[in-house]
């Protein structure tokens, strides 16, 4: 109201200044002022309500979001506090974690060394066995064919050298057995 | 084979008639000529195989032809009753056991022996004689030269086979060899 006021007088400080107040200024000036009263009153009782639910709205409003921030903030502190924590503890995670795949890993190790060890004395047993069968049949396949040579040899100077007497003593020997 | 039981039944019918007489071996010697004189000839096989003569006609024929040749009256009736009954096809098949047959009835046995060099007479008695002795059989001796069994003799009574030959006895040493060294 104070306002207004101030500014109702100062609507009149141009006639001041021009050094001489013309007729029916102040009428004019009267109303001019009731009438920028009665504007600014109307504005006011127009204005005030709205205005002031709308910055009361935005006060809320920007208490809400202020109250949300804090705790958007108490919460992500909590949660870096969590984080900060767990990353403390999968430090030592980690290294359990290392620590047993390293064990893990050194048993698989001594385990495909065993069985490679294992697969190898089999490998090795097999090929003894395979070699040595190898060589006994190598070995008898040369013995019968020595025999068959000899039989053969021995059968072809019987044809070459058997006369007919020797034939006939052979048929001889053969009547003798069938005697008995 | 065609009609094994036929043949058997056959056989057996004409042992027991020829077994009888004193001529048996004649009989059969006469039958088995008349029967590689029939079969050997086509013309006679297709006829006596032909179907649509009659049966009445290849009797008359056969009796015709075997009256002709001086054939016995029991070969041409045995021959007559297998056309009559056209068993032609198993003619062939008949000398073989109608030969063994008659063989076990007159108490005789065929020897076939394989020889590498021929036998003298004198030889061929002895062997009769020892084959006669282990069978307790009139021995039918037959000879073959095969110069392959090098030595000894190879003698074969019915299913039984005395294999005394040098080149047997050179396979059984290397069988024996051999088998040794399989056992080693």
């Amino acid at each position: 109201m104070k306002k207004l006021v101030v500014l109702v007088f100062f609507m009149g400080v141009p006639a001041f200044a021009a050094g001489h107040i013309p007729e029916g200024y102040w009428f004019e000036l009267f109303a001019k002022s009731v009438n920028a009263v009665v504007f600014f009153g109307v504005l006011f009782w127009l204005v005030r309500k709205p205005i002031a639910n709308a910055l009361r709205s935005q006060r809320e409003n920007l208490s809400l979001q202020l109250e949300d921030a804090e705790r958007k903030e108490k919460e992500a502190a909590e949660r870096l506090a969590q984080i900060e924590a767990r990353m403390e503890g999968l430090k030592d995670e980690v290294e359990e974690i290392l620590k047993k795949t390293d064990e893990a890993a050194n048993r698989e190790k001594e385990r495909i060394l065993e069985q490679a060890k294992r697969e190898a004395e089999k490998i090795h047993r097999i090929a003894e066995r395979e070699i040595e069968m190898r060589f006994r049949t190598a070995k008898d396949e040369l013995r019968k064919y020595m025999t068959d040579m000899a039989v053969e040899k021995a059968e072809s100077i019987l044809l070459e050298k058997m006369e007919t007497r020797d034939i006939e003593n052979t048929m001889m020997q053969y009547l003798k057995e069938l005697e008995g | 084979m065609a009609g094994q039981e036929a043949v058997n039944r056959y056989a057996r019918a004409f042992v027991s008639i020829i077994s009888k007489k004193e001529n048996a071996l004649a009989l059969y010697g006469e039958f088995h000529d008349a029967v590689q004189g029939l079969t050997e000839n086509k013309a006679i096989v297709h006829y006596f195989m032909n179907p649509s003569i009659l049966t009445r006609d290849k009797v008359d024929m056969i009796a015709k032809m075997m009256t002709e040749a001086g054939s016995d009256e029991i070969v041409r009736r045995l021959i007559v009753t297998l056309i009559k009954n056209n068993r032609f096809n198993i003619l062939t098949y008949l000398a073989e056991p109608i030969r063994r047959m008659l063989y076990e009835q007159l108490g005789m046995v065929e020897v076939k022996l394989t020889v590498p060099v021929a036998l003298s007479k004198e030889m061929e008695k002895k062997f009769k004689a020892a084959f006669e002795k282990k069978t307790g059989k009139q021995v039918i001796l037959s000879t073959e030269i095969d110069s392959g069994v090098i030595g000894g003799a190879v003698a074969r009574i019915g299913s039984l086979l005395i294999d005394g030959s040098v080149k047997t006895n050179l396979v059984k040493v290397r069988e024996k060899l051999t088998g040794e060294m399989q056992w080693r």
